[in-house]
């Protein structure tokens, strides 16, 4: 016991003389993933009308009945909650895509309502810059191919409805009918709002948006944070391990003695982190509404919940670091590591985007039981227990893993 | 002539050297892997939202048409059939499903109703939701059309019978309804080059839309990653016995088989996944992303200084363009930044050809800066 008292004294020193180097990366990284954060919670606001997606309008736009339809949508219907119509000359639509100050613009070809009328319909060019993988462009996307399925059964209908006319020799009402029919069709389409109802049940004891967006981040935080410590964590020689294994130092005491200072240093940083960061919480608005009755300090809360994660990522870039040897391995696996497990885990999108086979991956991945474990304590659920068992389980594993592949190495050398 | 033998022999060398790592290996296995998991997932059943659908009454037949009908179609939201309106809202309070549509009960009479002038506009589907989302909103503009065609029909019916008062059987009505047919939808989909499918699968799915972004991020990694392997080299004071290490262009022909050997293969990965565009534009394109690559890991490495700086950099620099590139999301506002990074050029320049004006310059400017710092180097290692 004495021993391991000392070996965690020896690096406890060790990490604690690294611990300024390692902040300032640590900092860097906190600013990202927070933009991160905000960037995506920015997506969801566009719902509170405050950044609506900007489409402009080029080319013919002069005939009535279209400017009538481009007022319908931008003040009469549900859509001008979300997107907002820039009528604007083609050159100064291509300037603003390239210089991405809007999402896309509608080329509106010539006579496009006398082609409608005729049923023979001209196409609006929907024109996007490309590259740019938007996932409310891919919505709208889909939203446009809706209205355009729309526009055509309408068009049957009118036509349909001015050929049984015809048939039953009613041509006189022919135009009174028309203009009827069409009316009713506008309305039908402006108050389609109203062909349901919408119930809202409350978020109850389930996550916003943005509050797993705040433990995917912080997740993503902490898988990150382990690149920082390459230098001091990957082993160039084990002259010293074999050292300490000849004067009867056991191999458990050395890793123990290393997760332990591990995880303090890893503990420190974040907490340095959440301090700045709930400073910032204070003066402004809380991005969660989950943190609406606890305030600031609830971020603060949630690292303290996060001890456990903590414990579990520190046992696996642990063994990580572990497995390579050179610090540019150390760099390129933890980082490898990080990527892919937070893609498989839900922190670049939510982990109920992906196929199920996905999900049943990322729910035995370290990563994944961790968010899952960060998501229950953010959402105030009594089900931590569970989770705690299973990453319990992952960490002595890891631990053990670190051990088996620490005397692989030292019995060679 | 023979400098330039020279060269590509050293070329050859160092990618056989490179080659020889095992860690470089597993990043530049990482491309077709990563490939290969977002195209298999990408033919699993997934959307951006679960939604939830169910008829009070099981027995009316208009609302299982459209339950199947959406239940059927592929679209970025994920439908699901509950077998009863608790079991969708209880789906829904748990957060197993973002929303329910259940189908008011005597749907089919509903809809006939909605149509009507009798006044009273009662409901047709209930939607549950934990909180009404920007995604939400849109969904129900997929509901809205999925009803819209027997909405549009019962108008029709409406109107002939009550308001023209024409007496005509069901059959005949609905014959004269669909006989006109009008072909095609109104909104086609392009990009800034028109000539380039903006329809393609590849195109469509949010899983496979990040693919390019990811690609060109592991291309510019392997870059980064030669930085690393360079710094390591220079501490190990191999350099020294080349007579060409210490020479201007050393670095650059470092990093470039690393960058090329991550071009190869993210280029095979367009290929296999159909976001290829064309031999021309994919070669060119990659051809100045590399040279791109090349000279912003260099920078990078020189800016740093010691591997601990770089290898902590690294991530925060991949990070940031993960972040600030159009990989996942497009981000306004950030132009000044997003303009530091070589991916945020290649990905703006894929479908926008007039764009490699831009690209050119942030070549030039990138090594213009790259030699300033190398000059710099040089003379703090004389000293």
């Amino acid at each position: 016991m004495k021993d391991f008292k000392n070996y965690i004294r020896i690096q406890m020193k060790r990490v604690l003389r690294a611990l300024p180097a390692i902040l300032i990366p640590t900092i860097l990284l906190a600013g990202i993933v927070a933009l991160f954060f905000l960037t995506i919670r920015g997506i969801d606001e566009d719902a509170a009308d405050k950044k609506k997606v900007e489409i402009a309008l080029v080319g013919d736009l002069s005939d009535p009945y279209l400017k009538l339809s481009i007022y319908a949508l931008e003040h009469l219907d549900p859509i001008h909650y979300t997107v907002t119509f820039l009528p604007m000359s083609e050159k100064e639509a291509v300037q603003k895509l390239d210089r991405g100050q809007i999402t896309a613009y509608a080329v509106i070809p010539e006579g496009l309502v006398e082609s409608v009328m005729r049923g023979e319909n001209k196409k609006i060019t929907y024109v996007t810059a490309g590259g740019s993988a938007e996932m409310v462009s891919i919505l709208i996307r889909e939203l446009m191919e809706s209205m355009s399925a729309i526009l055509v059964e309408t068009q049957n209908s009118v036509y349909g409805m001015q050929r049984f006319l015809r048939e039953y020799g009613m041509e006189d009402q022919l135009q009174q009918a028309t203009e009827e029919f069409d009316l009713r069709y506008v309305n039908l389409f402006l108050d389609r709002a109203e062909v349901c109802e919408v119930q809202e049940v409350g978020l109850a004891n389930e996550l916003s948006l943005q509050g797993y967006y705040v433990c995917a981040m912080l997740l993503l935080f902490l898988m990150l944070w382990g690149i920082a410590c390459s230098p001091l964590f990957v082993k160039e020689d084990l002259t010293f391990q074999k050292f300490l294994l000849a004067r009867g130092q056991k191999l458990w005491i050395q890793v123990a003695g290393e997760y332990v200072s591990y995880l303090a240093l890893m503990a420190v940083s974040v907490f340095v982190i959440a301090v700045i960061m709930t400073a910032g919480l204070y003066f402004t608005e809380l991005p969660v509404p989950e943190w609406e009755k606890g305030g600031s300090g609830r971020l603060l809360f949630l690292v303290v919940q996060a001890i456990p994660v903590m414990g579990l990522l520190s046992a696996l870039q642990l063994f990580l670091f572990e497995l390579v040897s050179g610090i540019v391995n150390g760099v390129l696996v933890q980082f490898l590591g990080a990527v892919c497990m937070g893609y498989l885990s839900g922190c670049f999108y939510p982990v109920s985007f992906l196929p199920e086979g996905m999900q049943r991956i990322s729910a035995f991945l370290p990563s994944g039981m961790s968010l899952k474990y960060l998501d229950v304590c953010m959402a105030g659920q009594e089900k931590a227990l569970l989770h705690l068992i299973g990453m319990g389980m992952s960490l002595f594993l890891f631990l053990w893993l670190t051990m088996l592949v620490r005397e692989r190495k030292l019995m060679k050398n | 002539m023979k400098n330039l033998q020279k060269a590509f022999l050293f070329f050859l060398l160092l990618n056989k050297r490179l080659l020889k790592k095992y860690s470089f290996l597993v990043i530049l296995a990482m491309i077709p892997v990563l490939a290969a998991g977002l195209l298999l997932a990408a033919g699993e059943d997934s959307g951006v939202l679960h939604i939830m659908l169910c008829a009070e009454d099981e027995t009316d037949d208009l609302a299982k048409q459209v339950i199947g009908e959406l239940t059927g179609e592929k679209s970025i939201l994920r439908y699901s059939a509950a077998s009863s309106a608790d079991m969708a809202y209880q789906a829904v309070c748990e957060g197993e499903a973002d929303a329910a549509w259940i189908f008011a009960e005597g749907f089919t009479e509903s809809v006939e109703d909605y149509v009507s002038d009798s006044g009273e506009t009662e409901f047709l589907v209930a939607v549950v939701e934990r909180e009404d989302t920007v995604f939400l909103q849109l969904a129900r503009e997929r509901l809205y059309s999925a009803l819209y065609p027997y909405l549009s029909y019962a108008l029709f019916k409406n109107y002939i019978t009550v308001d023209l008062s024409v007496g005509v059987s069901e059959e005949e009505l609905k014959a004269e309804y669909r006989v006109a047919e009008v072909d095609g939808g109104i909104f086609g989909f392009s990009y800034r080059n028109r000539e380039d499918q903006a329809d393609t699968e590849a195109e469509t799915n949010y899983l496979l839309t990040p693919l390019r972004g990811l690609l060109a991020l592991a291309v510019l990694f392997c870059g980064l990653a030669a930085s690393l392997y360079y710094e390591q080299d220079k501490e190990k004071r191999l350099f020294l016995l080349m007579p060409a290490g210490t020479g201007i262009l050393f670095p650059y022909l470092y990093h470039l088989p690393a960058v090329i050997d991550g071009a190869i293969a993210a280029l095979a990965a367009f290929f296999i996944t159909g976001i290829w565009i064309s031999p021309e534009r994919e070669l060119v394109l990659m051809a100045l992303y590399c040279a791109a690559c090349t000279g912003f890991s260099n920078l990078v490495r020189k800016i740093c200084g010691t591997i601990q700086r770089l290898g902590a950099c690294i991530p925060l620099l991949m990070l940031a363009m993960t972040v600030l590139c159009p990989v996942f999301i497009s981000l306004k506002g950030f132009r000044m930044i997003q303009q530091l990074f070589p991916p945020f050029y290649y990905l703006q320049s894929v479908h926008n050809v007039g764009y490699i004006r831009y690209f050119l310059l942030y070549i030039a400017a990138l090594y213009g800066l790259d030699l300033l710092a190398g000059a710099r180097e040089r003379r703090f290692s004389l000293k």
